[in-house]
């Protein structure tokens, strides 16, 4: 049992970006009560990327976890909520599906509706699997309620999530954290001092010779990563031939149109332009590869698709898809984009961020700063990566385009062995090979498989031991009570005002000239 | 049990001949006398309800095994079913144990009091009540259990052949016919192997079992007019270990051992063995070869020191029934269900390892046999972080829960040397209170109980009146 002198008294958090502050709101409400101060360092004159405004469900956790209010941040992040992605163009040009959060029908004698739905469709079913997922057909709808208790209910096996103005979402868990005693610190780092023998971090010295020290530093301070890579050298796994994706150019625009709980994706020539409607303006972006697309080209495909004028200038952002490394390094632990990069495709950005501080909680060190401590913390978020990344690339080879450099590219390309698996399994039977430990389950990877076209070859015999009119009436009142608690939901901007989660303020619009 | 799902799950399109041996292979008995809780869902899916259960078979209930002079330091704990342990504000349970310095984990295990006292009931559907928390699986003899399943086994859908296998004709990579002893012979598109360790189908494919140790096991049944408690006792020996599970009308006694301590073993089991057989344990490579899956110890022997024969047999049955193939390539199918059949045995296995990670061990073969075994990353990875600061290691889709680990290494002795600081955040009375509040609940929730024999007595005149 380690002696009071060897626990952490002092933490410093560098970078004040979504990472920064969600690490300082964790940490404060986490290890609250015990001798442990917390500094957060961020220069007002290094911009923050604000990385993906749409968040995954886990999000509710984080939270709820910290006590947070939900109509009270929906209505300081001008929040509204998600209930799945919409990937446009994905299979072919024209196609569009929902990912949504939730599973497709209920399962009869423990074989998976989708399998049912397989054989239905073979039998003459016309309608999409979608009709049997409560999530699609709500959004769709532009509807929302929270799911019900009853899991077994069509209402209750889906879940949600928000899309949020990320740069909001950090100056609210600003203010919790500093209410919750983390030490804001204004400076820009002009310098690391290392430990000579062990290489341990001991101080970022600012500028205005300032010292700031710490027993355990976690570096949020974005792409560049101030401590874990240049101060420690630590190294990147480049996974640009997988995901070759490098750049992307975001803007926000005035709202038009009815407010979707869904954020929306489409595939372009070169990379994809993302849509995610806030309460008060819609978040743009158009991610790339600078391969085949000029910067000029692709800033003007991006405002040529806006729904309405642009409310800013276009934002230009620069990344290399992969990981660091180790996410832990001597007393460095890296949260956010100094951790990796992985194209925020299905909204994983800032639920990677979660996981890397849930991650910390959990392994927390002292100041011995075991290697069995950065080992797992390393192993863990790895894996977290790792699947996140073959998921991210599933939506760019499992498709049918073939008109343009980057999908020719993609065709092309060989896959990882275990996505390369999985895509086979799929395609012979539809059987989905699941894990236990990752971001996306068996439901997501069917919804993006199926939304792109890519129909089995065959289905799980076990259907065929169901009689087909036993099939056909549990389908068929699945589907009708998914239609019927659809129209029983209500509209989706109606619901966030009736929680009391609606800003005061009236929606942003592009100043003249 | 392979024939029993495959006639539930499958259309009756897909023709299944089911060949029985006339003897059954002694080596049935390495299945062990133990299930884990998931026996009752797998059950239930091929369309044995416990009450069936209890009716029908001498199975009895099962809370968990007593392990009894484990090693050389001779360790006796009670490796219990239990549902998942408290988590206080997001630290959990035995982290707080360790912050108090408390060394039992047992008086807080509902499984564990139970067990003490010798006595059983369901688990009530209020969640917070203490009962609740606990979980169990069954207590069985594998020839009743056998015979509970072919009652199922539908006749005007299944072709039943009773006769012994003579010959194999096959191909390098499939099986053609099965000639049998009769003179009736067998075609298919698919051939399941239940045939024991011997792996007769899967063995003309090339099939070689990894794995050299061999064992020998004497089990004698006897006669009891009581049932005794729901809970198997296993004693290490010398020469290996020894079981006693009682059973509805009977009290199994199973004594393993190797071949050096036969002579000792067969002294200290004492009774007439009414079944008498060696095996030689490991798992195939690849459990599905060409047209030929080999399901149960066909496909894999692991030692019956906790519920890992069922479970992993339990694991094949579903495993092919969400794989039967769909053509005469069964390449994808095959593939997968090697890649899970490989995960589920080392998983399974890391369990059994880990009980042999103790120190002192005794000199003899049985207890030397696993140091020839080499390293394991994985389960070194798991004593390391449990060790270090309790933290438990899982990996995907696991046979045994994180509480089975907790719960083993406990017994064990493994103490880890930290615990999560976060612990450190409820005020020490407090926490002692509620630690003191829990165990004595958990203590009172057993007093009335009835015994396991007096439950079963009137669980049986109850499903028995319902039935009339």
């Amino acid at each position: 049992m380690p002696q009071s002198s060897s626990h952490i008294e002092k933490i410093c958090i560098l970078g004040g970006g979504t990472a920064g502050w969600m690490t300082a709101a964790a940490l404060s409400h986490k290890l609250k009560g015990l001798p442990i101060r917390i500094e957060l360092v961020e220069s007002d004159e290094i911009g923050t990327v604000g990385v993906g405004e749409a968040t995954l469900p886990l999000i509710r956790k984080f939270n709820e976890a910290l006590n947070i209010d939900e109509a009270a941040f929906m209505k300081a992040t001008e929040a509204t909520f998600k209930l799945g992605i919409e990937f446009c163009n994905w299979g072919r040009i024209g196609d569009r599906y929902i990912h949504p959060f939730g599973d497709y029908g209920r399962p009869l004698n423990g074989i998976p509706f989708y399998q049912m739905w397989l054989r239905l469709r073979e039998l003459g079913e016309k309608h999409r699997l979608d009709e049997w997922s409560y999530p699609v057909i709500a959004a769709e709808m532009g509807r929302f309620r929270y799911p019900a208790s009853d899991y077994a209910s069509v209402t209750g096996s889906f879940g949600y999530a928000y899309q949020f103005d990320a740069s909001r979402y950090a100056a609210f868990l600003r203010q919790y954290a500093e209410a919750n005693g983390v030490i804001r610190t204004e400076g820009k780092v002009a310098a690391t001092s290392c430990h000579s023998e062990t290489g341990f971090v001991e101080a970022l010295n600012l500028d205005g010779d300032r010292t700031v020290t710490a027993d355990l530093f976690v570096d949020c301070s974005g792409f560049r990563g101030l401590l874990i890579e240049q101060a420690l050298k630590t190294g990147y796994d480049d996974w640009s031939h997988w995901l070759p994706c490098n750049r992307a150019i975001a803007v926000p625009c005035e709202s038009h149109g009815e407010l979707t709980p869904f954020t929306r994706a489409t595939a372009r020539d070169a990379g994809w332009q993302w849509r995610i409607p806030l309460q008060h303006r819609v978040g743009n972006g158009h991610v790339y590869c600078s391969s085949f697309i000029s910067d000029d080209e692709a800033t003007a495909q991006l405002m040529a698709n806006l729904e309405g004028p642009a409310l800013a200038s276009p934002k230009q952002l620069y990344f290399t898809t992969g990981r660091r490394r180790k996410f832990w390094n001597r007393n460095v632990i890296a949260i956010g984009l100094a951790a990796g990069f992985l194209e925020p495709l299905e909204s994983t950005s800032i639920h990677l961020i979660q996981e890397g501080i849930t991650e910390l909680i959990q392994l927390f060190p002292d100041k011995a700063f075991q290697a069995s401590d950065s080992d797992e913390y390393n192993a863990r978020m790895g894996l977290a990566f790792e699947r996140v990344r073959d998921f991210l690339l599933l939506h760019y080879v499992a498709n049918q385009r073939e008109d343009g450099a980057m999908w020719l590219h993609f065709q092309n390309l060989t896959l990882p062995e275990s996505l390369e698996e999985k895509i086979s399994a799929w395609m012979t039977r539809g059987h989905i090979i699941r894990y236990e430990f990752g971001t996306f389950l068996p439901p997501s990877w069917l919804a993006v498989l199926l939304g792109q076209n890519m129909i089995p070859r065959g289905y799980d015999p076990r259907v065929l031991a169901v009689p087909e009119a036993d099939l056909v009436a549990h389908a068929q009142s699945t589907r009708e009570s998914v239609l019927a608690a659809v129209r029983d939901t209500p509209q989706h901007d109606l619901f966030i005002r009736q929680i009391g989660a609606g800003t005061d303020r009236a929606p942003l619009v592009a100043k003249a000239g | 049990m392979t024939a029993a799902a495959l006639l539930r799950h499958l259309p009756a399109a897909i023709e299944i001949t089911l060949i029985t041996p006339r003897d059954y292979p002694a080596s049935d008995i390495f299945y062990g006398s133990v299930t884990s809780p998931s026996a009752y869902d797998f059950n239930l899916s091929i369309g044995v309800s416990e009450p069936r259960l209890v009716l029908e078979s001498t199975t009895a209930f099962s809370l968990g095994t007593h392990f009894q002079a484990w090693g050389g330091d001779k360790l006796s704990w009670f490796q219990g079913f239990q549902l998942p342990l408290p988590i206080l504000s997001g630290v959990p349970f035995h982290q707080y144990l360790v912050r108090q310095d408390m060394q039992a984990l047992d008086p807080f295990l509902i499984s564990a009091a139970m067990a003490r006292r010798g006595v059983f009931a369901h688990p009530p559907e209020n969640a917070s009540h203490p009962l609740a928390r606990a979980e169990y699986g069954y207590q069985l003899d594998v020839a009743s259990y056998r015979q509970l399943f072919a009652g199922l086994t539908d006749r005007s859908r299944i072709r039943t052949l009773s006769a012994d296998l003579a010959e194999v004709e096959s191909t390098p990579e499939s099986i053609v016919t099965l000639y049998l002893s009769d003179g009736q012979s067998v075609s298919a598109d698919l051939f399941i192997d239940c045939t024991g360790p011997e792996a007769t189908l899967l063995s003309t494919l090339g099939a070689r079992r990894i794995g050299n140790h061999w064992l020998n096991a004497v089990l004698t049944s006897k006669a009891s007019e009581h049932l005794g408690p729901a809970v198997r006792t296993l004693s290490g020996r010398h020469f290996g270990w020894q079981s006693a599970t009682p059973l509805q009308g009977s009290l199994a006694k199973l004594t393993v051992f190797t071949e050096e301590g036969e002579a000792s073993a067969l002294a200290e089991h004492g009774e007439e063995p009414d079944v008498r057989t060696g095996a030689r344990f490991g798992r195939q490579p690849c459990a599905w070869v060409g047209n030929c899956v080999a399901i149960g110890q066909a496909a894999a022997m692991i030692e019956p020191l906790t519920p890992a024969p069922i479970m992993l047999l339990q694991k094949d049955i579903d495993r092919l029934v969400s794989l039967i193939p769909l053509s005469g390539d069964m390449s994808m199918e095959s593939r997968e269900f090697n890649r899970q059949f490989v995960d589920d045995c080392e998983h399974a296995e890391l369990f059994r390892r880990a009980l042999f990670a103790t120190a002192p061990l005794p000199r003899s073969s049985y207890w030397q046999a696993d140091g020839a075994l080499g390293s394991s990353p994985k389960l070194d990875r798991k004593f390391e972080q449990f060790l270090s600061r309790g933290v438990l290691v899982a990996y995907d889709l696991e046979p045994f829960t994180p509480e089975d680990w907790v719960v083993l290494h406990y017994g064990m002795g493994r103490r880890p040397r930290r615990y999560d600081r976060l612990a450190d955040q409820a005020p020490a009375p407090e926490l002692k209170q509620y630690l003191d509040t829990l165990r004595r609940d958990i203590e009172a929730a057993t007093y009335n109980l009835p015994s396991h024999d007096s439950y079963m007595t009137r669980l049986r005149q109850y499903l028995m009146r319902q039935g009339a």
